[in-house]
């Protein structure tokens, strides 16, 4: 008996892209005293700020952002240890460590911090067998040597770590499929995908990668409603367009999907009213798949006016470029 | 929020649910307040239990509040039997707790603290939390992991493991996370010292034929597919170094992947100083050279390279050549095994015309057996580092020029009708004297000269090019090579 495929169906009419709604979306987001909302989501406050600005960077209206308000947080939640928590009173975390630094230099503001604290904080994270962990408490996850590798060269200061160990641990977390998971053995998934391919593209090691099996692999994520899914036999969700669609163009293999019918998904999953995107049609919008969203639609090349965005970093290209970054990627096939 | 469905109420109702939001919230940040105002008084006390627990059952992703319980353990002087008591409490807790939200980190990252703290868990208890767990979902790869640490840590048998894997695969084809797994106990308990599969060429026939089931019962599931391809293409040598030539001016030295430099040449034990150069100008690459300043008497010597702690022997192949040939250990998987799947997958692709996946396997099952090998197949790796000549005209290498470095023993290179538009990503190739780049696209002079410069060519064919200034172009070279010889 043959199993129905996983997908969804697309609404009749797709509507345009809502810009303006997604930034007045994400600034009234932000704005939101809603206590509810914002005590449910307080330990992701650092990433939900890196999201929506980053976001609003893309769409030209950076300036509508509480700059001073936010600056003031991100330098209050910089520990005595150096890492940096999601928020107040939360400990700090490789997770919401990157995130700050994000801010920060989309901000061009780093020194907002203590950078030679926070340089120690992501040394000692970094374990005898290359991992890193993501706090003091020792969760090992490829995630977090990315949040180091992506952390420490966005602070220039990569030469701190063990960078031929850290390979070694990223080469080891390596599937049957030419994917990687968050461990060694662990399920090949689009978004450690990214993660493993970000680190490896930063330290200049993507020749350790089966590209063509990999690439294959990333473009049969596409679906017949033409989004994206993390892995084999699961659900399209736009967070994958931006995890699979960067992976690919670090590999030199962008092509290889049907970017017409991405772009279809993408705007099908816009919140009309409120603005902003979900994960699936008919679903409730969020910062998270806003930010995604917008980025593939970056990347996808179909709006001229949102800016370019590095697959990398996940941040503006030109931030890349005034930080005098030049992330590797493979060239086209 | 992942898969909330947006859903529509009346005003009425939004007001009741505001209400009891509000109520749940101002609740919420008076606990967690007070929470964190115990932490700095250091109160470990069975309050903080149990606030955190309550809170942690409603949103069990804030990450301090467990952190704030494993603090409870370390700072408290329970007794042992105390200590375990709670230590129990804690895997209720979190079993609850992935009740809530299977696909938390940090539950299960908790429910790992736990089982390190416990002098002797009940792994039972765990592999059947795990089972019930991949009942509900089996494609929840927290669980995955989480069961792959309690297999590890109570030495359970890999062997049970994968008839587990066996017992998941067939009651749902398509459960890819169990193929994963799969994959990762085959390669411990069967594996493969050979060169064409992963496995053990007995078990590799019996996969083949578990996935022959799989792909026929449904075959428009990927799992089961991407499976297949690993068994069949799998092409990973346990010897890393492929071929090498030695002559009296230079050594060039082949892998099967893209090594770091970390050679060394020996004539009768005695270290050679090469000055090694990575033929792709990286860090890594498949091909390394070096050439020798004053020529090498190599009669009458034993030569050997060193690489990666293992000594690969020359042998003299004529007077002035020694070469190294990595023998291939070819699989046993018997061709006949392979014709019956081929004859199998041509069928399924007359059954199921529209499937993509059925076409794809019986075409990768040709190329298996016929050897039928393509040029992008080949180019991918240093096997053709080796030859002299070599014709890559009317293909479509204009994207891959850079692949070309493996080419390092090349005299002369056919590239004519290539779609080549550039040739900036041409690497420099120390054997080339021949280039015949006709019928291409090529339209940047100083690429050309750039390329000139970098080898010492005799003859170099750019006919059909839209190249535009051909006298500037001929001045050009005159200047930087006498000897070669340009057509247009």
């Amino acid at each position: 008996m043959a199993f129905p495929m996983k997908d969804v169906r697309l609404p009749e009419t797709i509507p345009d892209l809502l810009l303006q709604k997604h930034a007045d979306y994400l600034v009234s987001y932000e704005s939101n005293k809603d206590d509810y909302i914002n005590c449910m989501t307080e330990h992701l406050r650092m990433s939900g700020i890196y999201w929506g600005l980053t976001a609003l960077d893309l769409m030209g209206q950076l300036d509508r952002s509480n700059k001073e308000t936010i600056l003031d947080f991100v330098k209050k939640c910089q520990h005595d240890c150096g890492g940096i928590s999601p928020s107040i009173c939360h400990d700090p975390h490789m997770l919401s460590t990157l995130s700050a630094i994000q801010i920060l230099c989309i901000y061009d503001a780093i020194d907002v911090i203590d950078v030679e604290k926070v340089v120690i904080y992501i040394k000692e994270r970094q374990l005898p067998d290359g991992s890193f962990t993501g706090d003091i408490w020792g969760e090992v996850d490829a995630r977090f040597t990315f949040c180091a590798i992506a952390s420490l060269s966005l602070l220039s200061r990569l030469d701190e770590i063990n960078i031929d160990k850290a390979v070694e641990f990223i080469k080891s977390c390596m599937n049957f499929d030419g994917g990687f998971g968050s461990k060694p053995s662990s399920e090949s998934h689009a978004g450690l995908i990214y993660c493993c391919l970000g680190t490896l593209s930063i330290v200049g090691h993507l020749h350790l990668v089966d590209a063509d099996k990999l690439g294959w692999w990333l473009c049969e994520r596409q679906l017949p409603s033409g989004g994206l899914n993390g892995r084999p036999e699961k659900l399209p969700d736009v967070c994958y367009s931006w995890w699979v669609l960067s992976s690919l163009t670090i590999l030199g293999r962008f092509h290889w999907i049907d970017k017409n019918q991405l772009v279809t998904y993408i705007l099908a999953c816009q919140d009309t009213e409120t603005g902003g995107f979900s994960d699936r049609p008919g679903d409730m919008a969020d910062p998270f798949h806003t930010l995604f969203g917008l980025t593939a639609i970056s990347m996808l090349g179909c709006d001229k006016s949102l800016k370019e965005i590095n697959p990398t970093y996940c941040m503006p290209e030109y931030v890349i470029e005034r930080l005098g970054l030049k992330p590797d990627r493979l060239d086209r096939l | 929020m992942h898969g909330r469905v947006k859903v529509r109420t009346t005003e009425q109702q939004e007001k009741i649910k505001q209400l009891e939001k509000q109520r749940i919230a101002f609740e919420f940040k008076k606990e967690i307040t007070l929470v964190f105002e115990k932490r700095k008084n250091h109160k470990w006390d069975n309050e903080l239990l149990i606030i955190t627990q309550k809170l942690l059952i409603k949103q069990p992703d804030i990450n301090t509040l467990w952190n704030i319980r494993r603090e409870a353990f370390l700072n408290n002087n329970w007794s042992s039997n105390e200590w375990k008591q709670k230590l129990e409490n804690e895997l209720f807790l979190t079993e609850i707790s992935l009740k809530e939200n299977p696909k938390s980190y940090c539950v299960w990252f908790h429910r790992t603290w736990v089982i390190h703290q416990l002098s002797d868990p009940d792994w039972k208890k765990e592999l059947k939390l795990c089972n019930k767990c991949l009942d509900v979902d089996e494609r929840n790869f927290h669980c995955w992991d989480y069961r792959q640490f309690i297999v590890k840590k109570s030495n359970l048998s890999n062997e049970e493991e994968l008839q587990f894997t066996t017992f998941k695969i067939l009651n749902n084809f398509s459960n890819y996370s169990s193929w994963h797994y799969r994959s990762k106990l085959l390669q411990k308990l069967y594996p493969n010292c050979g060169y064409n599969s992963p496995i053990s060429d007995n078990k590799l026939i019996e996969e083949l034929d578990l996935v022959m089931n799989a792909t026929f019962t449904d075959p428009d599931d990927s799992s089961s597919w991407f499976y297949q391809r690993w068994l069949l293409d799998y092409n990973k040598s346990s010897i890393k170094l492929w071929r090498a030539i030695l002559t009296q001016t230079t050594i060039t030295v082949a892998f099967h992947e893209e090594v770091l430099l970390n050679l060394e040449l020996f004539f009768n034990n005695k270290k050679i100083d090469c000055k090694w150069q990575s033929a792709n100008g990286k860090k890594f690459s498949a091909v390394w050279y070096a050439i020798f300043e004053k020529p090498l008497s190599t009669l009458h010597n034993k030569v050997c390279l060193k690489f990666e702690e293992n000594i690969y022997k020359f042998k003299q192949s004529n007077l002035f050549e020694w070469i190294y040939k990595c023998e291939i250990l070819n699989s046993n998987c018997n061709n006949r095994k392979l014709h019956d799947q081929i004859h199998n997958y041509l069928m399924l692709s007359k059954m199921e015309p529209s499937n993509k996946w059925a076409k794809l396997t019986s075409v990768y099952f040709l190329i298996i057996i016929s050897n039928m090998q393509l040029t992008t197949i080949y180019l991918q790796k240093p096997y053709l580092t080796f030859y002299n000549e070599i014709d890559f005209s009317n293909n479509s290498l204009g994207y891959q020029l850079y692949q070309l470095y493996i080419l390092q023993e090349c005299i002369k290179l056919d590239l004519s009708n290539n779609n080549i538009s550039s040739l900036k990503a041409f690497p420099t190739l120390h054997n080339l004297k021949i280039l015949l780049l006709s019928e291409n696209k090529i339209t940047n002079l100083e690429e050309v000269l750039d390329l000139i410069r970098r080898h010492s060519l005799k003859q170099l064919d750019l006919k059909a090019n839209p190249l535009l200034n051909f006298s500037l172009l001929t001045k050009e070279i005159k200047k930087s090579s006498l000897y070669l010889e340009i057509i247009f």
